[in-house]
């Protein structure tokens, strides 16, 4: 990224050679995206973020589609808040949005899609892996059964890209930053045929679909981010080793492991018993263990978390539960001490709790 | 072979300062600013330092009226989105005013004159339709032409309209202190002052209204959602800081070598006019060059290692008619050889120099292989 934002600044739609220069940086990357999401280049619209790339998904097919014959939209009730978020809005354009009751892992079964689905969906919105519980869904399952009612299927990979194989369905979100690339930047897949309507206008870029000068330092930095992830062919054995090393390491302490059926790699869901999320995270983070409870987005807000409660949590379960994920350069020391801290926190908390 | 750089209106380098301050966020500080745990609250400590010296350099009274965008493109379409009523838009906006303001179907242009400044009887006659928003830019990016944005504001209030200024071109140049302004909105963009591409910033004053335009979490206080590209914005806020300390001495600098630009081209080539304003923004100049092919002569100069601009970067490669050119007025003759010289800190006398020469033989050479004839 460093020559992007040095000397190479130029602004890709300008004439000259520097900024022509840039123009072939933003297609490498593009073409490296391609490659490992198995789409076309054109495919790809770079956007800001995941946030923004959902928001356009969803936002922009509704807005394509307004006031036909489609009128229902289908969205998994355990979706990111980028996603769940654009219900007002949506019902706002005229239509009628439900929410899709997940598993108790948080994962949609294809069966709650088959029996919402009809002639008369527009969109089916449901994510690849959750970002709290890491649990996946059976994304092919569900991309075919919206195809089948002549639905679009937008798929939410923003947890699963650069760790699993990203399945081909009509409109993906991806954000570069949980996978080592730098924030600020994500992307869109639009599926050949497929046109939402762009959210951001004038200035004509990336195909009319998102105006405005392209973060060529971030577009890089994403390219080479997925490159090194379709490089590293042991990636994902080692971070669930890592996970794994950690989940043995935490017996003693007795935690409740949220029980996935597919789970992604680095996650790894409990809670202890009796022990508030928030006063752990405290204690971890004295500790210098930087874990989370529910979405990042929305710590700071004691809320319980909306993913938990449509999975059917008691709200007391809900606010118990941790989030501690695994990153490729985590090391099994770093697992087992991590375990051996939080097993220290526990101790910590359930004997003040004890004496209070 | 070195490059020249004269393009600053499409883009400017990262300031090295601005780019040292970010390293460490894409680094050891990586965390996400949202979360709970300490690196995630030094990373949050980094944005509102930045929310405040970006606040300073608008002059704006509070930090909180700050929101960063990924751009001006961005911030331009979230103001106008948030009007459902009647708006009037200048007819040199930018692509990101003018185009969601014309999608909206509700929105009249304000013409301008010749040297680009706003039609003040045709503006005061459209505020007759009750609008609600006015949009007009404070320094457009093709020519130049500053806008009065007190009076402009001032009769948009009279008027009971709010007022968004885009200014992703002026900001940095003067003091603009806009809380003590009849002003509303204003949108800016990293890029453009030093900082790096895909941050920018919007100020809502408090109060005015704004549509939550991307929807997915808390941050932002609600206004704009994402996870914060936390190395963009600590980059603005140094590049802000920058511009704070400097910032109007180098425009006093740039203005300069600009008529400098002036005086040594006209008066070594014939038939060539300065659009814009009389006292016109500092860094952006704009020339034509009578029964020229502008692309030809840009081309030529780029064989040189020199870089400007015929249109606006967006619209470069594209082949459509300058919009703004085609608003004050040029004819077909001018219009296609018009060329754009946009000034930086980092211009030196010697390029400048070396400009004027380039400039000098590529329009003398352009015209020679076309036959053309002065006089
Ligand atoms: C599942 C999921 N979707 C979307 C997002 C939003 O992406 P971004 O942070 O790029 O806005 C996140 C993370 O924040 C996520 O975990
Ligand atoms: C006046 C003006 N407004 C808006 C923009 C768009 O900003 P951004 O490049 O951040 O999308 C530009 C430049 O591209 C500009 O010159």
């Amino acid at each position: 990224m460093l020559p992007w934002l040095a000397e190479r600044f130029h602004n890709p739609s300008s004439l000259y050679a520097g900024a022509r220069e840039a123009r072939m940086a933003i297609d490498d990357a593009r073409d490296t995206l391609a490659e490992a999401l198995g789409c076309l280049s054109g495919e790809i619209v770079f956007t800001s973020s995941g946030t923004e790339a959902a928001n356009l998904a969803v936002i922009g097919t509704a807005l394509a589609n307004r006031g036909g014959a489609r009128n229902r939209i289908l969205i998994s009730a355990a979706e990111h808040h980028c996603v769940i978020h654009t219900r007002p809005l949506l019902e706002s354009f005229g239509y009628r949005v439900e929410l899709l009751a997940v598993e108790r892992d948080a994962s949609l079964s294809p069966g709650a899609v088959e029996e919402a689905i009809g002639d008369d969906v527009l969109l089916v919105a449901a994510m690849h892996a959750n970002n709290e519980t890491g649990a996946i869904s059976d994304v092919e399952r569900i991309q075919a059964i919206a195809r089948e009612h002549g639905a679009l299927y937008f798929c939410d990979a923003v947890q699963t890209f650069g760790l699993l194989p990203t399945p081909p369905v009509d409109l993906i979100a991806i954000s570069a930053h949980k996978l080592y690339g730098p924030k600020g930047i994500g992307a869109l897949v639009v599926r050949a045929g497929i046109k939402p309507q762009p959210t951001i206008i004038g200035g004509g870029q990336e195909r009319e679909m998102r105006a405005g000068t392209e973060n060529v330092a971030g577009i890089v930095g994403f390219g080479t981010a997925v490159r090194l992830a379709m490089n590293d062919e042991h990636r994902v054995a080692r971070i669930s080793a890592a996970r794994d090393r950690f989940e043995a390491g935490l017996s003693s302490i007795s935690p409740v492991f949220t029980q996935c059926t597919s789970r992604l790699p680095g996650h790894s869901h409990l809670r202890f018993s009796g022990l508030d999320a928030e006063s752990m995270l405290i204690n971890l983070d004295l500790l210098g263990v930087d874990a989370g409870s529910g979405a990042a987005c929305s710590s700071g807000s004691i809320e319980p978390s909306h993913v938990l409660l449509a999975a059917g949590w008691p709200e007391s379960e809900a606010k118990e539960a941790l989030r501690f994920t695994f990153g490729k350069d985590t090391s099994l020391t770093e697992a087992v001490e991590a375990a051996s801290r939080v097993a220290q926190a526990v101790r910590r908390y359930s004997s003040a709790s004890a004496k209070a | 072979m070195k490059t020249l750089y004269f393009d600053n209106a499409a883009s400017t380098c990262v300031a090295p300062e601005a780019l040292d301050a970010m390293l460490p966020y894409f680094a050891e500080c990586y965390a996400n600013a949202s979360a709970l745990h300490s690196p995630a609250q030094r990373a949050k400590a980094a944005v509102e330092e930045a929310r405040e010296t970006v606040a300073e350099l608008i002059g704006a009274d509070d930090p909180s009226e700050i929101i960063f965008t990924s751009g001006a493109t961005e911030g331009n379409n979230q103001v106008l989105n948030t009007f459902s009523g009647r708006m009037l838009v200048s007819a040199i906006e930018h692509p990101s005013v003018a185009n969601p303001a014309e999608e909206s179907g509700r929105s009249q242009e304000i013409r301008v004159d010749s040297e680009g400044s706003l039609d003040y009887e045709h503006y005061s006659g459209l505020l007759k339709t009750r609008p609600e928003l006015v949009s007009v830019m404070l320094v457009n990016n093709e020519i130049g032409s500053v806008q009065d944005i007190d009076q402009i504001g001032t009769m948009a209030k009279e008027a009971g309209a709010l007022f968004h200024s885009d200014i992703t071109q002026g900001v940095g140049k003067t003091d603009l202190g806009l809380a003590g302004r009849p002003i509303d909105y204003a949108t800016l963009s990293g890029h453009k002052i030093h900082a790096p591409k895909g941050i920018g910033a919007l100020w809502a004053r408090s109060g005015a209204p704004l549509k939550r335009f991307m929807v997915g979490g808390t941050h932002e206080r609600m206004r704009r959602s994402g996870t914060l590209n936390v190395p963009g914005i600590v980059g603005l806020g140094v590049a802000a800081r920058l511009m704070i300390d400097r910032g109007k001495e180098e425009a006093a600098r740039m203005a300069v070598l600009r008529d400098r630009i002036i005086r040594e081209v006209s008066s070594n080539v014939s038939d060539v006019r300065v659009n814009g304003q009389a006292v016109n923004a500092p860094h952006i100049l704009s020339l034509s060059f009578y029964r020229t092919e502008g692309e030809s002569v840009i081309i030529n100069l780029d064989s040189q290692g020199i870089c400007c601009t015929a249109g606006s970067a967006c619209s470069s490669g594209m082949n459509l008619k300058s919009r703004v050119l085609t608003a004050i007025g040029l004819s077909d003759e001018w219009l296609r050889g018009t060329i754009r010289i946009s000034l930086s800190r980092y211009t030196t006398d010697t390029e400048v120099d070396e400009l004027i020469g380039a400039l000098t033989s590529s329009v003398a050479m352009v015209r020679s292989l076309a036959g053309y004839a002065t006089g």
